[in-house]
């Protein structure tokens, strides 16, 4: 396994937003999570959804729709691990 | 006399009833009407589950200048059938007498393997058809079963409606000396047509139909080199000669048969001197040796022959047929990409046929989803130390837009055991095939 930050974003208060990123080989397992940089102690700040695209035989798009739950703004990684 | 209530000819307008800001749109008291030059008027019902898929057929195919085959109800008019046929010439009819159950008949351009059953009830008739168009040269429009390309309707076109091909004497063996690239720039190229896949359910220009693996190898080819040559590559094609039989999970029989088949080829180097790799995505997921593209084609006794990347159709005997403004390419796309909608949108549903596959590691289930529909599976007797994660991988290829997500929910069976419930949701409006994958991270 290994792991990485495919990219960093930020969302205002209440927001909600989608990230795409293409070209993952579809043979790989990926896990997509994200992981709140600005510190707000008390509440959960973020969730995410992910959902997927074939986009050829040997390529996939992922699509991340990530959701401030906070009335604050909140920066964040975008950060996935390749399990096999 | 060809099948009764059938027409075939070119569409000439496809008209919504009302407008499309009614909200009567949708209702059987408005559907579509369908004309064609033989004077045909249809009408497609809007809720049927086709319409989409035959809406997009018939527009596609009305560009493009192209006949249709239909079948219409008596009475109500509506369409209950609609294919895509074939303009060809017949080259061979393989009659094995009597005690065969079907005729072979061999069809130009065509690598399909095409039959007329027997058992049809228009078999003399369809045969007559197709031994006239034989003895006199004529082209013929040739209706086919869309999965088993069994002929059921064979209409006689006068001899100058074609266009004329462009052939020419047997060409010279293809120039060796041509540039060799390396494997890194072949897997790009592979990259670069592979990423040209048309949608499977919805496919549209420009995309090109690997997923229909049946018929029109030497358009995909054709556009194939066209994109490689622009990106500044120098392929060849290599033709294959025979029996030929290809295991695949994009046909509903799980296995094509083939007479010939071609695709690019580049030169490549990587030090041990120049050898040719095939680029052929609707067989292999990256660029292959000859010897491994030849081996899958299910004849020890097939011949290939290499030509340059001009040649659009190149026959048994060498003779060559070119198409330098990419028309005939187009419209043959244009032909398949129709087909593979049909039968994406048959009970067939669209490429991949789980039938076919087989389960790789990590791979709990195959499911299919409707356009739109959510819906949940479960997997009992998972050991509960285990940590185990779900996703969800499309295998209906359609770029563009995300097609499922997922969520778990899990239930503790008993002390040592739970059950994982996963519900995958199809967020595109057309039917989608995936693989339910796990991870195992820690037991």
């Amino acid at each position: 396994m290994w792991t990485g930050v495919q990219f960093t974003g930020s969302l205002g208060a209440s927001e909600t937003r989608r990230w795409f990123t293409f070209n993952w080989p579809v043979a790989w397992h990926v896990v997509w999570y994200m992981m709140p940089t600005s510190p707000q102690v008390g509440a959960p700040q973020l969730d995410w959804d992910v959902a997927v695209e074939r986009a050829s035989s040997t390529y996939c798009t992922y699509w991340l729709t990530v959701r401030n739950l906070t009335q604050a703004n909140v920066a964040f990684e975008g950060r996935f691990a390749v399990l096999s | 006399m060809p099948r009764t209530n059938s027409a075939v000819g070119n569409v000439t307008e496809v008209t919504d009833a009302v407008t499309s800001t009614s909200a009567a749109r949708a209702t059987a008291d408005s559907p579509v009407t369908v004309r064609l030059d033989t004077g045909l008027v249809a009408r497609l019902d809007t809720r049927d589950p086709r319409y989409g898929a035959w809406r997009s057929v018939l527009d596609d195919l009305r560009a493009a200048g192209l006949p249709v085959y239909v079948e219409v109800e008596p009475g109500s008019g509506l369409l209950t059938e609609l294919l895509v046929p074939l303009l060809v010439t017949v080259e061979d009819i393989r009659d094995p007498g009597p005690d065969g159950a079907a005729v072979e008949i061999e069809l130009r351009i065509s690598h399909a393997r095409h039959f007329l059953p027997r058992d049809d009830p228009l078999f003399d008739e369809l045969l007559s058809l197709l031994s006239r168009a034989h003895t006199n040269g004529l082209p013929v429009l040739v209706t086919e079963s869309p999965t088993t390309h069994e002929i059921i309707d064979v209409r006689l076109l006068p001899k100058a409606a074609p266009p004329a091909e462009r052939r020419s004497a047997p060409e010279p063996p293809a120039d060796v000396t041509t540039a060799a690239v390396t494997l890194g720039q072949a897997q790009a190229m592979f990259a670069l047509v592979n990423g040209q896949t048309c949608c499977s359910a919805a496919p549209s220009a420009p995309g090109i139909p690997f997923t229909y693996p049946d018929d029109g190898c030497w358009a995909r080819a054709h556009e194939m080199c066209r994109l490689m040559i622009n990106a500044g590559a120098q392929p060849e094609k290599i033709w294959i000669y025979g029996a030929l039989r290809v295991a695949t999970g994009n046909h509903p029989a799980c296995e094509v048969g083939w007479r010939w088949h071609v695709a690019p080829v580049l030169r490549v180097d990587d030090g041990a001197g120049p050898q040719v790799y095939v680029v052929d995505p609707a067989l292999f997921p990256g660029p292959v040796s000859q010897a491994t593209w030849t081996g899958v084609q299910g004849d020890p006794g097939a011949f290939t022959a290499l030509s340059t990347a001009d040649v659009f159709y190149r026959d048994a005997s060498g003779v060559p047929t070119y198409d330098p403004t990419y028309a005939d390419t187009n419209q043959t796309l244009v032909r398949y990409r129709g087909a593979l909608q049909v039968r994406s949108a048959s009970v067939d549903g669209p490429p991949p046929y789980p039938q076919c596959l087989t389960r790789p590691a990590g791979v709990q289930w195959f499911g299919t989803l409707e356009p739109g529909v959510s819906r949940r599976w479960f997997t009992f007797g998972w050991p509960a130390a285990w940590h185990v994660v779900w996703s969800v991988m499309p295998l209906t290829i359609c770029a563009g837009a995300p097609q499922v997500s997922w969520t778990v929910g899990v239930e503790r069976a008993d002390a040592d055991h739970v059950t994982y419930w996963i519900t995958v949701r199809n967020l595109s409006p057309r039917t989608v095939r995936f693989e339910g994958r796990y991870d195992i991270l820690s037991r």
